[in-house]
C-alpha cells in the first residue's frame, strides 16, 4: 500500500470513529476535539439550527476528513517516493541529535493526543458497588448522588477518590495521573498538617521549626475551625482566633513564645476536642505529591502540570492548523508569482515589501486590543500571525519556481501538452517544494515564541485556553514562587529546543554542505 | 538599488497607521457605549476630543499633514431656539460669540480688540447629530432631537510633513518629546549587544569555519543553538525569579537605583551595569546563532571556493589566505544584515523591557497600546517602521562599502 493511501484510509478510520463514537455518547480522547464547537448553552432555541450546532460542525469536519482520505486513497495509487527524497531522510535519521529530538516530539505528540486520560478531572474508571463506569469516556457526566453522594452536580472524583479510599468498602476510583483540568480547576485550600513534636510545631520532614500560621478544626465537625494561631519558631506567637460551634468567632488571645499571656475569649467557652495542627497553603502551592500537584500551582489555584500539558496541546494544535494556512496560502502564491512572473509578480513583491515592513508584534497586539480579550479564539490569533508569515514561504518559493521553470523538463512537459495548471503542480511544485521544508521547524518555533509572547504581554488566548506564557507572567509577577517560572521555562525551553534540533537536522539532510578545504 | 528601495519600502509608515487608525476608530466604541444616558450632544462632545468627527481619510490626512488639523477647539450647543451662544475660546480669557442664520451659516463675532481671525467656527446640525448618534449607538434610540451646536477651533497644518507627530491623548505631552526620552535607554543595550555580539561573534564563526567538524565546532553549535531556543523574556523571567529576587544578587527591576543621581561618577557606572547585567544577557542569549553561523558558512564557502585554491597553490599561508582572501569576501553578507541592527538599537525589546519594567521604547509601545493612547500608537509605529526602512538603507550602504562591485550609480 502506498504512503498517500495508507494516510488516507487513517484519516476515514478518524473520522468514522469520531463520527461513530459521538453518536453513542462516547467522548474519547482527542476524537472529541470533533464535536467541541458548541454554542453557547442558551444562546439559541431549541429549534434554531445553531441550537446544537455542535452535533453539525462535527458532522462536516468528519465529513470533510473522510472525504479527503478517501480522495487520497482513490489518487494515492500511483505514488512512489523520490529516490532522492528518501536519501534525505535517511540522511536525516543518521544525524543522531536531531534525530533523537524528532522522536521525542513524536512522543510527546502522543501524549498530547491522549488528551483527557493523562490530564482531567474526571476519573478514568469506578468501581461503585460492583459495577464499573468509565466518565472520562462519556459526553455525559455522573451527579454526586449516583455515587452515593449527595447533591446533582457534577461528581468531584477527586473527593471521591478520598471518600471510598476512606470507607474501603472495596469500592474504588481510578484517577489520571495528573488528576487536574488545565484551566477553572482549583481544589479547596491546600492543607497540609503540622507535627507538633515536645510542644514545637514542625512541618512534616522538615527539621526547622515552623513559622507561619496554623488551624485546629474540631474532632467532632472536621469542617468547622476551632482556632487559627501565629507561630514562632514553633510556638505560638502573637494574636490566636478563637471560635464557636457555629464556626464565629468567640474571642482572641494573645501569645507570646507558647505561653497565653491575655485572653480576650467570651466567658463560659469551653474548648471542644480538635485536631492537630494545619498549615492552609493558599495558592500558589508548592510543588508536592501528596496533593498530587507534582508541579505546584499557580496564583490562581490551577495545577501547574496540567497547564503545562494543556498549553503543549494548545501549542500542537495551533502549529498544525498555522502551517496548513502559511504554506497553503505561501506555496500558491509563491509558485504563481514565479511561474507567471511580470506584472502579478512586481505588483505582489511590492505589497509584501509593505507587508514586511510594518512592525508585526505592534500590529498583532493592536488587532487583538481591538477584538477584545474576551471574544479572541485561537483562530483569530493565528489568522492575523498568518497575514505576516505566509510571506517568507512565497519569497522562499518564487525563487525556487523561478528556477525550476528554465528547466528543460518542463519545457518538454509545456511541448507534450500539459495545461498551465498540470505543469505548475504536477511537474514543478513537487521540485520545488522540497527544500522548504526546511523551513518548517523554525516556523513552529516562531510560533510557539509568538504565542507565547502575545499571552505574556497579556494580549494573548483569554483563559480559556491554557497557556504557557500567562503562567510564565503569572510567575514574573509572583516572585516567591519559584517553582512556577521554573517549571514554565524548563517546558518552553524544552520544546523549543527539540524543534530547534529537529529543524538543524533536516537542513543539514537537505542540503548537505560538503566543503573541501585546502592547506 | 538605494533610491529604488527608499521609495518602495516608503509606503510601509502609512499604510499600517491607516490601519491601526480604522481599527482604533471601531475600539473607541465601546467607550461611548459605555455611556449610560448620554445626551447627543456629549457623543458629539465625545467625538471631538478624541478627534472621531471627521472621516477617515480627512483624519489621515491630517495625520499625515496634508490637510488641517484643529491645534485647539471647544464645542457648544445653542440654547433652545437661540441664533446666539456664548463660547469661551480655548487658551484664552476671552469669550466669543457665535450667531447663526436660517440657511445655517454661522458667524463668529469677536469680542472688542481681540483678534480671532486665526479661529474657525462650523456648525453641527441636529440631522448630523442624529446621524452621529446612529453610527456610535446603533440600537440605542435617540429620545429627544438634538440641539444646533457649535464648534470653535484653530486649523492649522501640524502632521507627520510638518514634521509633528501629534501630542500623546494621556499625557498631553508631544509624541516626539515621549519617544526621544526614551531613546537612550534603548540605545545603550542596543549598542552594548551590538558590540559583544560582533565582539564574539566573527571571531567564533571564523574560528568554527576553520575547526570544522572537530569537537569545538559541535560543542560550540550547541551552546549557540541552546541559546537560540531560549526566548529572551522567558530567560528573564527565570533571571528575575533566581537571580533577582531569591539569590538578589541583581536589582529587578529599572533601568538604574532610585538613589542613581547622588551616586559618585563611579557609583553610577556600577550602578547602571548593574542594573544591566540581566536584561543584557537576555538580548544577547538568543543572538548569537544567526550571525555565528552566518559568519562561518560563508566563509567555508569562500574557503572551498577556486581563488583560495589559487591563492594557497601560489604559495600564500594558509592564515593569510583565510584573513586577506576569503575572509573579505566573507565579510558581504554580515553588511547586507547590518542594517537589522538600526531597529534592536534603537527600539528595543518591548518583551524584555517589560519584564525588567526599564522605561525605554518597547515599554512606551507596550502602554501606547494598553492605554490606547492612539496618537502615541501612530507614533510608535511610524517610528518603529521608520527604523526599519533606516535599516534597510543601511544595509545597502554597507555592501557597497565592503562589495566594490556593487555601485549605485
Amino acid at each position: 500500500m502506498t504512503f498517500p493511501r495508507k494516510i488516507g484510509l487513517l484519516l476515514i478510520l478518524v473520522a468514522v470513529a469520531a463520527a461513530v463514537s459521538h453518536e453513542f455518547g462516547l467522548a474519547l480522547p482527542s476524537l472529541r476535539w470533533f464535536y467541541s464547537f458548541d454554542a453557547e448553552p442558551g444562546a439559541f432555541p431549541a429549534g434554531h439550527w445553531r441550537h446544537d450546532q455542535g452535533r453539525w460542525v462535527g458532522h462536516a469536519l468528519c465529513g470533510g476528513f473522510a472525504l479527503f482520505g478517501l480522495a487520497m486513497l482513490v489518487f494515492g495509487g500511483g505514488f512512489q517516493w523520490n529516490p532522492l527524497t528518501l536519501r534525505k531522510f535517511t540522511r536525516f535519521r543518521s544525524i543522531g541529535r536531531g534525530w533523537a529530538a524528532f522522536r521525542l516530539l513524536i512522543f510527546l505528540l502522543v501524549l498530547a493526543l491522549l488528551d483527557q486520560t493523562v490530564v482531567g478531572k474526571r476519573a478514568l474508571a469506578v468501581r461503585y458497588q460492583g459495577k464499573w463506569f468509565f466518565p472520562v469516556f462519556q459526553q455525559r457526566s455522573y451527579a454526586e448522588q449516583e455515587f452515593g453522594g449527595d447533591g446533582e452536580q457534577e461528581t468531584d472524583y477527586r473527593r471521591l477518590a478520598k471518600r471510598f479510599g476512606e470507607k474501603k468498602t472495596g469500592d474504588l476510583v481510578i484517577l489520571p495521573p495528573v488528576p487536574w483540568d488545565p484551566t477553572f480547576d482549583s481544589d479547596d485550600i491546600v492543607q497540609r498538617s503540622l507535627v507538633d513534636a515536645d510542644g514545637v510545631v514542625r512541618r512534616q520532614n522538615q527539621s526547622e521549626p515552623f513559622n507561619g500560621h496554623a488551624t485546629r478544626f474540631r474532632a467532632d465537625a472536621p469542617e468547622l475551625k476551632e482556632r487559627m494561631a501565629r507561630f514562632r519558631h514553633g510556638l505560638q506567637d502573637g494574636p490566636t482566633w478563637v471560635y464557636d460551634e457555629q464556626g464565629q468567632l468567640a474571642g482572641r488571645e494573645t501569645w507570646e513564645r507558647g505561653k497565653l499571656i491575655d485572653s480576650k475569649v467570651q466567658p463560659g467557652y469551653v474548648a471542644p476536642d480538635a485536631g492537630g495542627w494545619i498549615e492552609q497553603i493558599y495558592s500558589p502551592a508548592p510543588p508536592s505529591w501528596k496533593e498530587r500537584h507534582y508541579l505546584g500551582t499557580d496564583s490562581k489555584g490551577w495545577d501547574i502540570t496540567a497547564q503545562l500539558f494543556g498549553g503543549m496541546q494548545v501549542v500542537f494544535k495551533a502549529s498544525a492548523l498555522y502551517l496548513l494556512l502559511t504554506y497553503l496560502i505561501g506555496i500558491t502564491l509563491g509558485s504563481l508569482m514565479g511561474y507567471f512572473g511580470g506584472l502579478l509578480d512586481i505588483t505582489m513583491q511590492r505589497f509584501i515589501e509593505i507587508l514586511s515592513n510594518v512592525p508585526f508584534l505592534l500590529v498583532v497586539m493592536i488587532i487583538t486590543m481591538n477584538i477584545g480579550r474576551d471574544a479572541i479564539t485561537l483562530a483569530n490569533i493565528l489568522l492575523t500571525f498568518c497575514v505576516f508569515s505566509w510571506i517568507e514561504v512565497a519569497v522562499y518559493l518564487r525563487t525556487s519556481t523561478f528556477r525550476e521553470k528554465a528547466r528543460d523538463y518542463v519545457a518538454a512537459a509545456r511541448v507534450q501538452g500539459a495545461g498551465t495548471a498540470r505543469v505548475i503542480f504536477r511537474h514543478i511544485l513537487p521540485n520545488a517544494v522540497s527544500t522548504i521544508v526546511t523551513l518548517l521547524p523554525f516556523s513552529v518555533a516562531g510560533l510557539v515564541t509568538a504565542l507565547t509572547a502575545m499571552d505574556f504581554l497579556g494580549f494573548g488566548l483569554p483563559d480559556r485556553y491554557p497557556s504557557w506564557g500567562r503562567l510564565l507572567e503569572d510567575g514574573t509577577s509572583n516572585l516567591g514562587s519559584i517553582w512556577i517560572v521554573s517549571s514554565v521555562f524548563g517546558a518552553m525551553v524544552g520544546v523549543l529546543l527539540l524543534i530547534t534540533f529537529v529543524g538543524e537536522a533536516i537542513r543539514e539532510a537537505f542540503d548537505p554542505k560538503k566543503f573541501t578545504t585546502y592547506r | 538599488m538605494l533610491v529604488f528601495a527608499t521609495m518602495k519600502l516608503a509606503p510601509g509608515g502609512p499604510m499600517e497607521q491607516g490601519l491601526s487608525r480604522l481599527l482604533g476608530g471601531e475600539g473607541k466604541r465601546g467607550r461611548a457605549e459605555a455611556g449610560f444616558s448620554l445626551s447627543p450632544a456629549q457623543v458629539l462632545e465625545l467625538e471631538e476630543k478624541y478627534d472621531r468627527d471627521k472621516p477617515l481619510p480627512r483624519a489621515y490626512a491630517e495625520w499625515l499633514g496634508l490637510s488641517p488639523r484643529d491645534i485647539e477647539k471647544a464645542g457648544k450647543d445653542f440654547p433652545d431656539g437661540a441664533k446666539e451662544v456664548e463660547i469661551p475660546v480655548p487658551g484664552t480669557v476671552h469669550v466669543a460669540k457665535v450667531k447663526r442664520d436660517d440657511s445655517n451659516r454661522v458667524e463668529l463675532l469677536a469680542p472688542e480688540g481681540v483678534d480671532l481671525s486665526s479661529w474657525q467656527v462650523r456648525l453641527r446640525t441636529p440631522d448630523e447629530a442624529a446621524e452621529r448618534w446612529q453610527k456610535w449607538m446603533e440600537d440605542v434610540p435617540l429620545k429627544k432631537p438634538a440641539a444646533y451646536r457649535v464648534v470653535l477651533f484653530r486649523p492649522r497644518l501640524d502632521g507627520l510633513l510638518q514634521g509633528s507627530l501629534g501630542s500623546s491623548s494621556k499625557y498631553q505631552d508631544p509624541v516626539w518629546s515621549m519617544i526621544f526620552q526614551r531613546m537612550p535607554v534603548s540605545l545603550f543595550y542596543g549598542l552594548i549587544s551590538m558590540v559583544i555580539i560582533y565582539g564574539v561573534c566573527l571571531p567564533l564563526g571564523i574560528l568554527k569555519a576553520i575547526k570544522h567538524r572537530t569537537w569545538l565546532d559541535n560543542v560550540s553549535s550547541f551552546a549557540v543553538f541552546a541559546g537560540y531556543a531560549v526566548p529572551g523574556y522567558a530567560m528573564g523571567s527565570l533571571l528575575v525569579v533566581f537571580l533577582g529576587a531569591k539569590l538578589g544578587w541583581f536589582p529587578i527591576r529599572g533601568f538604574t537605583g532610585d538613589d542613581f543621581e547622588a551616586l559618585s561618577p563611579l557609583g553610577k557606572v556600577k550602578d547602571l551595569f548593574h542594573h544591566a547585567a540581566m536584561p543584557l544577557t537576555c538580548y544577547l542569549i538568543g543572538s548569537f546563532a544567526f550571525m555565528t553561523l552566518l559568519v562561518k558558512n560563508s566563509l567555508m564557502d569562500n574557503l572551498a571556493a577556486d581563488y583560495v585554491r589559487t591563492a594557497v597553490a601560489k604559495g600564500v599561508s594558509y592564515p593569510s589566505a583565510v584573513f586577506r582572501h576569503a575572509f573579505r569576501n566573507s565579510i558581504i553578507p554580515i553588511a547586507s544584515t547590518f542594517g537589522g541592527n538600526v531597529s534592536l538599537l534603537v527600539a528595543g525589546s518591548m518583551l524584555i523591557e517589560r519584564v525588567f519594567d526599564i522605561n525605554g521604547f518597547g515599554l512606551l509601545q507596550f502602554n501606547a497600546i494598553l492605554e490606547r493612547d492612539e496618537p502615541l500608537m501612530m507614533g510608535v509605529l511610524f517610528v518603529s517602521a521608520a527604523l526599519m526602512l533606516i535599516g534597510n538603507v543601511l544595509s545597502d550602504l554597507c555592501v557597497a562599502l565592503v562589495d566594490p562591485r556593487v555601485s549605485y550609480r
